[in-house]
């Protein structure tokens, strides 16, 4: 394990520019480091979480307005719909990836 | 940046979180824990939803491969004296599971349209002297003359059904659908 390193700031700050070396920060628990770990891989989901809705969302938008297109007879708009949905899965997939990432030890 | 304050989590077993067995992390009792199973679980299940909507653009792609509905050619469907002005006869085009009225609102015009109501698919029945056609299940109403949508929750126009008359009879040619 790697001694902590002095704060080269803390030194530059100091009246006179000499200051005795700071004192070694406390040793982080394992628990409290997991514990900030975790704190962080939540928001990060979250985030992810927000993203895959606003996403979803788009394609039910997309879905039911091609419904409605195809139901009046306007098949011109379905191909493009179809590409148009499918990149926002794969986008999603993307993202579903970054969450399996994020578990692994 | 201070240290955040170490926080013990308790576990039945006594060690740490990543080190419990697969069905206890997947439930766990801590909240910071549970927040985060929770939220995983429910983006996995959003990107299934995400699956799903590709699955039914593929199907109303596929429906356009297919070709359903379009014309099936001229049929001839109703003779011109059978009907009286002010009446309306049931036909079927272009299937013969695709039921369409035909209404005759005055001594030379004949208007045709789909018998599904745009919203979902009732029946429509003519109101001839009010000049509407009336869908009973939510009170939908559509203009007799063009077939668009004047009240209710349908937002597209019936399917109108192109007509021609020739040699004392009524022929149905094609159906024309709209969006607006």
């Amino acid at each position: 394990m790697t001694p902590p390193r002095p704060n080269p700031s803390a030194s530059a700050n100091a009246p006179g520019g000499v200051s005795a070396p700071s004192p070694p920060s406390p040793p982080r628990s394992g628990i409290a480091r997991s514990r900030l770990a975790e704190q962080n891989r939540t928001a990060i989901v979250t985030g992810i979480l927000c993203i895959v809705l606003i996403i979803a969302l788009m394609q039910l938008w997309l879905l039911t307005a091609t419904m409605n297109a195809f139901l009046g007879g306007d098949h011109a708009v379905v191909w493009p719909a179809l590409g148009a949905s499918i990149v926002c899965l794969l986008l999603n997939l993307g993202l579903l990836r970054y969450l399996y990432l994020l578990e692994r030890p | 940046m201070a240290d955040p304050t170490p926080i013990r989590v308790h576990t039945p077993n006594g060690r740490p979180s990543d080190a419990q067995p697969k069905w206890r992390q997947d439930f766990p009792i801590d909240t910071q824990q549970d927040n985060f199973v929770a939220r995983r679980d429910f983006t996995k299940f959003m990107v299934l939803i995400s699956a799903s909507f590709v699955a039914g653009q593929g199907w109303i792609a596929l429906k356009t491969l297919r070709g359903e509905g379009g014309n099936a050619g001229p049929k001839a469907i109703a003779r011109v004296d059978e009907i009286a002005v002010g009446q309306a006869a049931l036909f079927f085009y272009p299937g013969e599971h695709d039921s369409c009225l035909l209404v005759r609102a005055g001594e030379r015009e004949f208007l045709a349209y789909s018998n599904k109501c745009s919203h979902l698919s009732c029946p429509v029945t003519p109101d001839v002297p009010s000049g509407c056609l009336r869908c009973p299940c939510h009170h939908g109403s559509f203009d007799l003359a063009t077939g668009r949508p004047l009240a209710g929750p349908p937002r597209r126009p019936l399917s109108r059904i192109v007509l021609e008359v020739r040699d004392g009879k009524v022929y149905a040619t094609g159906v024309e659908e709209r969006t607006a």
